[in-house]
């Protein structure tokens, strides 16, 4: 499964967040701290592993620590609407 | 605040502080960008320690830019909407302003805040494009004055939805006579694109995207706010010898050099920047006596809507055009009279008191 920001979001940097408008919804979502490194990195689409690795350079963290942390904030992406899974 | 405004410039004259303002200082200063609508580039001061903050500075400037991205935001929403919505009648765009400087000449579009969404539409497609903002819940405060008045003749036309959200829907680059000596096929000869939302949005060219910000500058405010000069002083940085040559070639073709003359002046000047080749010859640019007079009424006291409307008479192509320019501003229909004005008398004497002390105006007694 690849990740990748939904395209039809608008988005602004505000410092250390991300603020995200999805087409049609009232809120908006504020996406900060390693998510925003998160939201960053997923300009394209990529896989888990993949985010993990770049990532995880970033952080300075294990890649397999990093991947659990990353897919549960990718589970919390997809479900705010942000972001979308292609097979 | 001009220093914050020209910070990120390459060679920005004046320098911000070495040290945090006091706490009064800065707020007033915070107060200052956002009526300016810099929160943009007071960020990009902060995040880049251009200008030190302490920290509870720091969050005041992070919490006043979310609010502004947020509301940049919603507007880039309903542009989209709206583009989306013109592009099924089958109307022309072209983005201006704001939205389009944001995406097209700063390197990262927060810097850049805007208040509303500017579009600019065909003139043939101008009553259209009206009656699909108003589809989409939009309402003019004016009437045209009469029918057919916007399609051939107006600047622009201000729509608001139930949320005061703004769209600016323009026909040409400015008002009065040098709006109307704009070519306007020219503009829509070329475009750059930018996405938004997935959606493929046209803005004006590189070229007439700064010509733009030249007359928005020199001629749309008596006092230009700092946020218009930053778009022109930003282009400029990116704008190599050959490009400037043709976007004084153009303004000439439009008669308006010494609209371009006038904004590179109040940028070198108002911001502080370093002057080059081109502030040189703004700076020695002299009008015409023409010109001179065309310029008057966007400027200081002698300014005022009737003034350019009056003045662009002249710049009306054809005896019969005039004709009926004239007509409509002499005799709009009631409704517009109505919204204007308290009546046709009262209308007649504040077109009077504009007109007071115009170089054209000579009083009887």
């Amino acid at each position: 499964m690849r990740y990748r920001r939904r395209t039809d979001a608008l988005w602004r940097r505000s410092f250390d967040c991300a603020l995200v408008v999805r087409p049609g919804d009232e809120d908006i979502v504020r996406i900060s701290g390693g998510g925003l490194a998160l939201w960053l990195a997923l300009d394209v689409a990529r896989t888990t592993e993949e985010l993990a690795l770049e990532l995880a350079e970033h952080f300075e963290r294990e890649t397999q620590v990093i991947e659990t942390e990353i897919a549960d904030a990718l589970g919390k992406l997809v479900r705010a609407g942000c972001v979308e899974e292609l097979s | 605040m001009r220093a914050v405004a020209a910070s990120g410039l390459s060679e920005p004259g004046d320098h911000l502080p070495g040290e945090p303002l006091s706490t009064e200082s800065f707020h007033r200063l915070v107060a200052g960008l956002e009526a300016g609508r810099l929160q943009g580039h007071l960020a990009f001061a902060v995040e880049y320690d251009l200008l030190p903050v302490t920290d509870e500075q720091r969050e005041i400037v992070s919490v006043c830019h979310a609010r502004a991205m947020a509301a940049c935001l919603r507007l880039e929403e309903l542009l989209v909407l709206v583009v989306e919505e013109f592009g099924a009648a089958g109307i022309d765009h072209r983005v201006l302003k704001g939205s389009a400087a944001a995406h097209l000449d700063y390197a990262d579009s927060a810097e850049r805040c805007y208040g509303d969404v500017d579009l600019l539409v065909r003139s043939s497609q101008f009553d259209e494009a009206i009656a699909v903002l108003g589809d989409l819940g939009h309402r003019r405060r004016f009437p045209q004055p009469r029918p057919g008045f916007d399609r051939r003749f107006t600047k622009s036309v201000t729509m608001t939805n139930r949320f005061g959200l703004e769209v600016d829907l323009h026909r040409t680059l400015a008002e009065g006579p040098f709006g109307m000596r704009v070519d306007l096929a020219r503009l829509w000869a070329t475009s750059e694109e930018f996405s938004v939302g997935g959606r493929r949005l046209h803005a004006l060219a590189r070229d007439e995207r700064l010509l733009h910000a030249c007359y928005h500058a020199a001629l749309g405010d008596p006092d230009p706010r700092l946020v218009a000069l930053r778009d022109i002083a930003t282009m400029l940085e990116r704008a190599d010898p050959e490009r400037i040559r043709r976007v004084l070639a153009i303004a000439d073709e439009w008669r308006g050099s010494a609209v371009v003359a006038r904004a590179i002046r109040l940028t070198t000047e108002r911001l502080a920047v370093k002057g080059d080749a081109l502030t040189l010859w703004a700076t020695e640019y002299v009008p015409s006596r023409r010109d001179r007079l065309a310029l008057s009424v966007y400027i200081g006291s002698r300014g005022s809507y009737a003034m350019r409307a009056a003045a662009a008479v002249g710049a009306v192509p054809g005896v019969r055009a005039k004709l009926v320019y004239l007509r409509a501003l002499v005799l709009p229909e009631s409704a517009y009279v109505r919204a204007r004005h308290p009546s046709r008398r009262a209308r007649i004497r504040s077109a009077l008191v504009q007109g007071k002390g115009s170089p054209g105006f000579r009083s009887r007694r």
